[in-house]
């Protein structure tokens, strides 16, 4: 009778302190993976096959396309952010690669804006920064200004019946930074405990118009062409869209 | 009665096992290898050496000894060091070899990259499949069954251990005290001639950075550079992918000057036709790199003082430090 009694005495006490322990483990943050696609015109990026077709009429292919992504950035409906504040690097050939999980959790919310830079910031863009492979093959030369390419966009292109080569390299021509600040702001970005998968989607040909109709016939030995280099610029600004998984 | 019976057991167990152990530790003993401080140069990528093959002095020496020994010769005719001359770089001229150097930052072997990996995976490609190695003569020498013991614990010599300790040797194999290394030291500073080559080699007017940059001046990338207008294979017999027909690795250029010939078949006999080459001889083909920017004039169309600049900075390359230093020397050298 008497351990009976203890026995009830005791889950009387427990029981309002398992509650609390389930409240307490129930926690909607989650994280997030930006997952970089790519595509020309919708359809998904094919390497080496001269097929897309830009804005002035360049027929192209796309042989390469390696680039830097930076500072994540989410911002909510109430105006707070959450960072992220590291550097990666993405070979669109390298499909299994390119999705980069954050690394702390995300609070429970909604996310109406990403804002992320195509390329390095200044604090990032550091000879040597980057010293093992593959980043290290996205060096820009010290005499154009040195740190890295944030860009190699390289394929071919028939012009008037001759097949050339065009090489969309971007980075720092001296003191010119020229990375991209991309910002998407119709994210709808809902974490309620699951993890989410954010797809950034790169249109390809977004690159050759808006508000710079280029010509391929003009991209190649650009890297010290500053005014190339600042439509290039200007032109990525809206080379991402977005969907959520 | 039943405690005194079970302690006399366990007692007896003991005493056996530790009987056991004395006796193996007298006939068959277990060597630790003496760790082997590999330096990284500053600036360049890091080294990732596995842990089932760490750097070792034993490991390191043995290497070094069947680097330059025939016996790993099937018919005892070559050693690796009869095609990779140390006062060549480790190349020879006569049969075009891949220099050997650097190559613990190495991914990909041969000009079409047949083998991937590690060094120990192009060791063991060597000694299986070109050497043949004939693993009986190693085990029944005088003096490499102990080195191994050594060096790796083996009482019985494979392949395995053949290829480990060629790749340790191998990863010594560093170059990083040329001209151009100390100048980025702040050790000295260029000719004009010299810096002036180094602003054609690293701008898109000579434009060699974007295959031979990095401080290793390799990609260790595939291109089709343009050598010809019907390319061979090259990495396409790997990849079996036509887009990499005509495509081989880039060679890194440190002691350029001491690897002649050039290009993956030794087509060129001095830096002067390479130049000549790049400059005005380039040839359209469907897979030529798209970094081949001027193939439609012919290559990058430099003047002979631009040439003369270029070789200048090319020369600065050169290493005479790594070609005498006595740890990568013939062991057996009288």
């Amino acid at each position: 009778m008497r351990s009976l009694l203890i026995a009830v005495i005791t889950i009387v006490f427990l029981l309002p302190s398992l509650s609390s322990c389930k409240k307490e483990t129930v926690s909607k943050d989650a994280k997030v993976s930006f997952s970089f696609n790519h595509y020309v015109g919708g359809q998904t990026l094919e390497f080496d096959t001269i097929k897309y077709t830009n804005e002035t009429g360049n027929l192209y292919s796309v042989s390469t396309l390696k680039y830097f992504v930076s500072d994540f950035v989410l911002t909510d409906a109430d105006g707070k952010l959450v960072s992220f504040m590291g550097a990666f690097f993405v070979d669109a050939k390298e499909i299994e690669d390119n999705s980069f999980v954050s690394s702390a959790t995300i609070p429970a919310g909604t996310y109406n804006k990403l804002s992320f830079v195509l390329g390095l910031n200044e604090d990032k863009n550091i000879n040597g920064a980057f010293p093992n492979p593959p980043e290290n093959n996205m060096e820009w030369p010290v005499p154009l200004g040195g740190g890295y390419h944030y860009m190699k966009l390289e394929g071919k292109f028939d012009s008037a019946n001759i097949i050339k080569n065009y090489q969309a390299h971007t980075g720092r021509l001296m003191e010119n930074p020229h990375f991209i600040n991309i910002s998407i702001s119709d994210l709808n970005l809902l974490i309620e405990g699951s993890d989410k998968t954010i797809n950034l989607n790169m249109d390809v040909n977004k690159w050759w118009v808006t508000p710079n109709i280029l010509d391929l016939n003009n991209i190649s030995g650009i890297m010290e062409n500053e005014g190339i280099q600042t439509m290039l610029m200007e032109n990525g600004s809206d080379i991402f869209s977005s969907t959520i998984e | 009665m039943r405690h005194p019976a079970s302690l006399f057991i366990i007692v007896l167990i003991v005493l056996l096992s530790q009987g056991c152990k004395k006796t193996a530790t007298t006939n068959d003993p277990i060597y630790k290898p003496t760790p082997y401080d590999l330096q990284k140069p500053e600036g360049f990528p890091d080294l990732f050496i596995d842990s089932d093959n760490p750097m070792t002095v034993e490991g390191v020496k043995l290497g070094r000894m069947l680097y330059y020994d025939s016996i790993i010769d099937k018919d005892h005719s070559r050693a690796c060091a009869g095609c990779h001359s140390q006062e060549e770089s480790f190349t020879l001229s006569s049969v075009n070899s891949l220099a050997h150097i650097n190559l613990g930052w190495n991914g990909v072997y041969l000009w079409n990259g047949k083998i991937e990996g590690r060094l120990e995976d192009i060791m063991l490609f060597e000694v299986e499949e070109f050497f043949e190695t004939d693993m009986s003569k190693l085990n029944n020498d005088t003096i490499y069954p102990e080195l191994f013991k050594k060096a790796f614990n083996a009482d019985v010599v494979t392949s395995k251990e053949v290829s480990y300790a060629l790749a340790q040797f191998e990863r010594t194999m560093i170059s990083a005290n040329s001209r151009w290394d100390r100048y980025l030291r702040g050790e000295l500073t260029l000719t004009q001639a010299e810096a002036q080559g180094y602003e054609l080699f690293f701008t898109e007017k000579g434009d060699c950075f974007h295959c031979h940059g990095t401080i290793l001046f390799t990609d260790n990338l595939f291109h089709n550079n343009g050598l010809d207008s019907l390319p061979e294979p090259g990495r396409e017999l790997i990849s079996n992918n036509p887009d990499d027909k005509g495509k081989f690795k880039s060679p890194t250029l440190r002691n350029i000057m001491l690897t002649a010939p050039y290009m993956h078949d030794g087509r060129y006999e001095t830096i002067e036709e390479v130049i000549d080459f790049y400059s005005h001889g380039v040839k359209w083909s469907p897979t030529i790199d798209p970094l081949m920017k001027k193939v439609g004039n012919g290559g990058v169309q430099l003047t002979q003082q631009e040439k003369n600049n270029l070789i200048a900075f090319l020369k600065t390359l050169t290493d005479t430090t790594y070609i005498n230093n006595p740890e990568l020397s013939d062991p057996f050298a009288k």
